[in-house]
């Protein structure tokens, strides 16, 4: 009986130390991952440093309007092509309903919101 | 003799604890007396260890059962990996780099370890411009362990010089301080010392709260604006072959500078290759006798304080002569004007009678309200102090009515149109992005119905006065022309002159101020000889404004409520000249 006890207690001594051999050998090794991690985050964020530095003077307005000027045919927008969504002409559709109209008028009603140069009504 | 008790070596029998003694020792005195002590030794022993075995266990026992359940937190303290650069990057108010540090290489020599000197400074001398051979040969022969090559080299570079293969010469990882925008906004960036130390603009101003933080510093400038600005005053300054020029935006209600700009301007990375004059900020630093462009603060001072209304008007046929000056109009009307003609058509005699009306004092306390008479709050250390006369005479107050004898930077002027312009209220400008809730309320200078009188006498500069040029389609600008002769040798030159326009936008519910400056503009045939505020720097704003208001989300208005009020105006100013006329005959 003692025996038994003596031994159980030896073999649980022994399963603790090989578990903890284990596991301080498993952190230690995680530990190394995580430097090397880091090392690489620190890398990366370095290199993005230089990036976007890279980014922003490619990205200079000088560099860009030279460019668009060159390869492209746009312009600022002028003031007269903005307008708001309530300044927007109806659909003819949605005018006929918007004025009441009777399905005989409808025909009328089309084509005069076509022929209309710029319907700006208001309903 | 004791006996000692005879066991078998590996009888495990032996150790049991309640094993009764198969014989009976006798011992008797000394060496009863000594196993005695020894037996209590041991169970004295075995009572500390016990002891401490038990403390064990409970320390166990605590530590699991009631001690925190979950486990270590160990990561806690690893902390969370961030480049280091050593000073703060600065970006716009949208985040676009301005200013960044970049690691760099630089490469020296320890000419103690350079075996053959000669050899070594004929390989260097072809990849070091600027050195020849028998100055390297020197520099590598020296008894000193470091001598610099060069500092910054590029990656390629690097790579030639180690190819060369010469013991003794070695890299140096340094960080150097780069400027992707280039000279776009170097007066208000400014530059730091190859030791990333500030030495101009932001750079210098704020160089503590710079090297304290990796976090980036937030300006209050966009760049695009800023390359709009900086875009149209160069064409403008070409055209008229003006020596200089600066203009700014800012934020009508924040007081924030959007775009600063002073030309001629300099490359960041190379401060000691440009001139004086280039790094020169005319914004800040310069004060300059502005001009008509001051009729602005008197027409609001005589109107807000309540000694003129705008149906009051002066003869302006005769020039004033005070002394031994005479005040002239530009382009004289010769007759009765009221108080928005004498605005728009910017009469200086009209403007002298106006504030002669107020008188000195209160002239003095209502510019020094605006903050035109002390050094404007900006984050900058370049920067001018306004210069106004003292003794504050008579004469001081007529020429200061129509902004000569008074000396302002640009950044004053600004900030004084966006108080008069937006209500009323006062704000420190400022070259920091200000968030939405953290506006500062401002001082009131003027009520908003003084406000609103001067939006649509500016307004009226635009559509009927000298600031015709400057008229952007559906944004509504306002503003006011300023014609200024410079001093030269303590008399007025008329053939050197800055020219000015001082402008918001949109007029009905003003966003944005803009100031655009030329510097001794000359005229050409397209402006038929003249050089002024309405011809040379008024067409700037128009652009600028033209340019920036889609940006900036200004949304373009041709329903013109404004119109009506404007007309409103007008028409009292036309029945007004009638009548007079009526009773001038």
């Amino acid at each position: 009986m003692t025996r038994l006890v003596l031994l159980a207690w030896i073999l649980a001594g022994g399963a603790v130390a090989g578990f903890v051999f284990q596991m301080s050998n498993e952190v230690a090794d995680l530990e190394k991952e995580l430097t090397a991690v880091e090392r690489d985050i620190l890398g990366q964020q370095r290199a993005l440093h230089v990036l976007q530095a890279e980014w922003s003077y490619l990205n200079r307005p000088t560099r860009l309007s030279e460019l668009s000027r060159k390869h492209l045919s746009l312009a600022p927008v002028p003031a007269e092509r903005v307008i708001g969504i309530s300044d927007l002409p109806l659909r003819p559709s949605e005018r006929i309903s918007a004025q009441g109209a009777t399905l005989e008028g409808f025909e009328i009603t089309k084509t005069q919101a076509i022929t209309e140069p710029q319907g700006k009504l208001k309903p | 003799m004791t006996r000692k008790p005879k066991r078998q070596p590996h009888d495990w029998s032996q150790l049991d604890l309640q094993i009764k003694p198969r014989e009976v020792l006798r011992v008797e005195g000394n060496q009863r007396q000594a196993l005695e002590t020894g037996r209590n030794r041991l169970v004295f022993t075995g009572m500390i260890f016990a002891l401490a075995f038990c403390v064990i266990g409970f320390r166990v026992g605590d530590l699991a059962l009631w001690q925190e359940g979950h486990e270590p937190p160990l990561a806690r303290d690893q902390g969370e990996v961030r480049l280091e650069t050593g000073r703060a990057d600065i970006v716009d108010r949208n985040g676009v780099l301005l200013a960044t540090t970049l690691p760099a290489v630089s490469l020296y020599a320890n000419p103690r370890h350079i075996g053959d000197p000669i050899e070594a400074a004929t390989k260097l001398a072809p990849l070091l411009e600027g050195m020849d051979e028998a100055e390297l040969t020197a520099k590598l022969s020296s008894k000193r362990q470091f001598v610099w090559l060069k500092r910054s080299i590029s990656p390629r570079e690097q790579y030639s010089f180690n190819r060369l293969g010469i013991p003794g010469i070695y890299f140096q990882q340094e960080q150097r301080r780069v400027y992707p925008q280039g000279d776009l906004a170097a007066h208000v960036v400014g530059f730091a010392g190859i030791d990333n130390v500030g030495f101009a603009g932001i750079e210098r101003s704020l160089d503590d709260a710079l090297r304290g933080t990796s976090e980036p510093l937030k300006l209050s400038l966009d760049i695009r604006v800023q390359h709009i600005l900086s875009e149209e005053l160069a064409s403008a300054m070409e055209t008229f072959k003006g020596i200089g020029a600066a203009g700014l935006v800012m934020d009508a209600n924040s007081g924030e500078i959007i775009a600063m700009t002073s030309l001629p301007t300099f490359d960041p990375a190379e401060p000691g290759k440009a001139s004086k004059d280039a790094r020169f900020n005319r914004t800040t630093l310069g004060v300059y006798e502005m001009g008509s462009v001051f009729k602005i603060f008197t027409t609001a001072m005589v109107l807000d304080r309540g000694y003129l209304t705008l149906r009051d008007g002066f003869d302006t046929s005769d020039p004033i002569r005070i002394s031994r000056f005479t005040i002239r109009d530009y382009k004289p009307k010769k007759r009765w004007l009221s108080v928005p003609e004498i605005f728009i058509y910017s009469s200086n005699i009209g403007t002298v009678h106006m504030a002669m009306r107020a008188g000195t004092e209160v002239q003095k306390d209502f510019l020094g309200d605006l903050g035109l008479l002390s050094r404007s709050p900006l984050e900058l250390d370049e920067m001018g102090k306004p210069i106004a006369p003292s003794p504050w005479r008579e004469i001081n107050t007529m020429t200061i009515s129509y902004g000569h004898g008074i000396a302002v930077n640009s950044v004053q002027l600004a900030g004084a149109m966006a108080a008069i312009v937006n209500g009323g209220h006062l704000v420190p400008a400022t070259l920091l992005k200000r968030e939405e809730g953290d506006l500062p309320m401002g001082r009131k200078v003027i009520s908003p119905e003084t406000s609103e009188t001067m939006r649509r006498l500016m307004r009226l500069v635009v559509t009927h006065g000298t600031g015709r040029k400057a008229n952007a389609a559906g944004y509504l600008v306002g503003g006011k022309t300023g014609t200024a002769d410079k001093l030269r040798g303590g008399r007025y030159d008329r053939n050197s002159r800055i020219a000015s326009f001082l402008a918001a936008f949109p007029m009905d519910n003003p966003r944005y101020v803009i100031f655009a400056m030329i510097d001794e503009p000359k005229g050409n045939e397209a402006t038929h000889g003249y050089a002024t505020g309405g011809w040379v720097a008024a067409p700037v704003v128009q652009k600028v404004v033209e340019r920036i208001g889609p940006l900036l989300g200004v949304r373009p208005q041709f329903d013109d409520l404004a119109m009506e009020l404007e007309n409103e105006v007008l028409l009292e100013v036309s029945t007004k000249k009638e009548s007079q006329k009526v009773a001038a005959n």
